[in-house]
Order: C-alpha cells, then structure tokens, then sequence
C-alpha cells in the first residue's frame, strides 16, 4: 500500500545529515533556514527545499536567492552541467 | 517504434498481434511523434528504444518511477519469481561490509541494498563467526543497535543517524522523491531508525564532497541515468581513496538459447505483467528496452576503468541476466 506523503508532515529534519551534505553546485557547505526549511548555499545564491523531512538537492529544483527580495524564480540554474 | 529491434530476430513483435495490438492501443507518445521532431536536436539519447533529446529523457524516467514506486517492490517479485533477492544479497555479501563503513547507496530508493548492509553489519556484530546465508528484509527488527522506539527518540533528542566515525552509516540517494518516500516508509516499518539517511539528489550531480565514502553502490539504477560517464566520475569523486565502486545492473546474457528465452520473456510477458499487476505496461516497456540499450559486461567494465577506476571487475548472475560490477579507487590512478 502506498504512504500518503502526509504521514511525513510532521517528520523533523536531523541536522546531523549536514555533515556530510553540501551544494551539488558549488560542493560547499550548506545553511539550515529553520523558518523556511531550506538548505542554503550563500555562495551559489540558491536555496534546496526540504520535503517531508528528505532534503532535496537536485539542482533544477533549487529556488534562486535574489538577495533584495525574496523572489520565487523558476528557473534553474545553469552550473549544472559542469 | 523507430529503432530498430536490437534482439534476435525471434522476438520480433511484429509475430504476435495481440500483443502489439495492446501496446499500440495503450502507448501514448509513438513513432510518429519522433518522425516530426526537427532534425536539428541537439543531443539525442535512448528512451528504451526510443529516441529522446537527453533533457527529456531524465523527465521521463523521473515519470516512470513516479508511477512505478508504490507497486516497485511487488512488481520485482512478479517479474523475477523473487530472484532479484538473491542477487541483492548476493550483492552485499560480495561487499562483505565491516562495522564503520560509511555507504552511499545511489539510486537507491526504496532502500533494499541500504536495508541489507545495515543487516548484515549488524549480524557480523551478533555472531561474527557464522553469518546467516539467507537475509529477509525484516518486518520486524529485534531491538539492537538499529532499533529505537520513536517516542524516546523525540525525548531525548538523540542523534537518530547516529553519524559517528566509528559507526557504519548509509546515506541513500535518489533523484526520485516517491521511491525515497516509500523507502523511508519501509524504514519505519521495520524499525530501523537509526545509521541511515535520505536524500534527494542527482547521481550526474552529487551532493557531497570530495573523498568523503567508504563505498559506494548502485543498484538497478545506472542504466536509468542520461549521463553514465558523469555517474561514474561522480562516483570516483566521491570515494574515499582506497574506496570501492559497486554496481548491480541487467546485463547481458551470452548464451544464445537463454536469450531467446529471456527475450521472449521480457517483451512478451513483462509488460503484460505490469499491465496487470500495476496498470502499467508502458514503464514495464520501458524497463526491458532500458535493458536492451546498456551496455554489456564488457563495455561497461572499461567506462568504469574510464572513469579512473582500478581493479575492475564483473561477476554474471544467472547467466547473465544481472552481473555485479566492482571497481577500486586506487591511491594512484592509472589510465
């Protein structure tokens, strides 16, 4: 039977996974926003969301930071394909 | 279809009407659409035994174990009479992993070789003398060193990966978020809690860095990727030196008898199956074309030696139909 991804709502993310995470892009470590739950490369300038306690870090997924405003920008960005 | 059929020529379905009728009648993206793509694709791949532009393929593969991870486990059972448990503990004794490896299992959403490495280190630590020779995927874990109740966990606030140096850990990653959800469901059933992680990430792409895993394994999941040689680079990155590649894949059976056999099998009866069992012939399709396109034994031991890896070898099993792959990432590498 399938889990109805609601059961994970409530499902806290562990901090500890973040030792060994780090921006796909950039390679470097990331930033846990508690409010926002995201992961945060500064560096890049994108933030991965969290899904039901399971990070994801694929960057086509990434929302792009614009440092002024928050800006929900569509699309991804280009450094994937190194 | 377009491309030709890469098989012998006794499985053509063009011989079995109803069955060609059925996919016909069921398949909605078809040749034609290929026929009036523009000629000036920039990069093409292969989609089963179609062809796509290499964007479109990881969409698509993304859709088809979307639709696939709720009935993955059930179907896999269906299509191998339950063989693909024996490869997959064949799989992890062939590691033969000791206590304190850190794993990075890719592809590997539903969690089976992340379940079994986590059992069989902890079967080491019981009886290291004697190893059991059969491994189930547990329903229910005696409590031990992988078994904590929920409600203590949220009291104490305990490090649930328990992420230490010493501990073996296997983080799981996945590009698809439907598998990982049903591998972390299976996780809680079986109580384990503890040494494993989820993430979500692309295998062309990883999230980590540098020399960070002992090992690394890949399970059914490489010949889904665009990008083969970019998985294996990646692999390579990530590995500590001295580390080991791992890789459990179809491949591709030499003995001519069998493989009418298993042709005839695969493209006769799988896709029915998936019909039936998950009201989906198309991903089933799919699934036995992918098998068709990856390379063989062979070609695919030297992309790994490519990829910089030293000490590459393969093992069939049943004849072929799967083999394990097994690469080192030597302290000097040779090319």
């Amino acid at each position: 039977a399938r889990f109805s991804t609601s059961l994970f709502y409530n499902t806290p993310f562990d901090e500890t996974i973040l030792e060994v995470l780090v921006c796909p892009v950039s390679k470097k470590p990331l930033r846990y926003d508690k409010e926002k739950n995201e992961l945060v490369c500064e560096e890049s300038g994108i933030a991965y969301p969290i899904v039901d306690g399971i990070p994801n870090l694929v960057p086509q997924d990434a929302r792009i930071i614009n440092k002024d405003t928050v800006d929900r920008n569509e699309s991804p960005p280009k450094t994937q394909n190194k | 279809m377009a491309a030709p059929l890469k098989i012998s020529g006794f499985c053509c379905r063009n011989e079995k009407p109803l069955a060609n009728f059925i996919y016909r009648f069921l398949s909605t993206n078809s040749a034609t659409k290929n026929e009036t793509r523009p000629k000036n694709e920039s990069r093409e791949t292969h989609f089963g035994f179609e062809t796509v532009a290499e964007d479109e393929k990881e969409e698509r593969v993304y859709e088809v174990f979307k639709n696939v991870a709720g009935k993955y486990d059930l179907m896999n059972d269906a299509m191998s009479f339950g063989i693909h448990r024996l490869w997959k503990d064949h799989f992890i004794h062939r590691m033969a992993p000791v206590e304190g490896t850190k794993l990075l299992d890719v592809a590997g959403g539903t969690g089976d070789i992340a379940f079994r490495f986590l059992q069989y280190i902890q079967s080491q630590n019981d009886d290291p003398i004697m190893v059991e020779e059969s491994f189930s995927i547990p329903t229910n874990i005696e409590a031990g060193a992988y078994s904590i109740p929920s409600d203590y966990a949220e009291e104490e606030k305990i490090d649930l990966s328990g992420y230490k140096e010493d501990t073996s850990h296997v983080t799981v990653c996945d590009i698809n978020q439907e598998m990982l959800n049903v591998g972390k469901s299976r996780a809680e059933e079986a109580g384990i809690f503890t040494g494993i992680d989820w993430v979500q990430g692309n295998a062309e792409c990883l999230p980590f860095e540098d020399n960070s895993f002992d090992a690394y394994t890949i399970a059914y999941g490489i010949r889904n990727c665009t990008h083969v040689d970019k998985v294996l680079t990646e692999a390579f990155r990530v590995l500590k030196p001295g580390g080991r590649f791992m890789c459990l894949e179809f491949s591709q059976v030499n003995n001519l008898g069998l493989r009418r056999l298993y042709d005839s099998y695969s493209f006769e009866v799988i896709p029915v199956m998936g019909q039936v069992l998950a009201r989906d012939w198309k991903s089933y399709q799919y699934l036995v074309e992918s098998i068709r396109q990856f390379p063989n034994q062979k070609k695919f031991a030297a992309m790994i030696r490519q990829a910089g890896f030293g000490m590459v070898t393969y093992e069939n099993l049943t004849f072929g139909v799967s083999a394990i792959h097994s690469g080192y990432k030597l302290l000097k590498v040779v090319k």
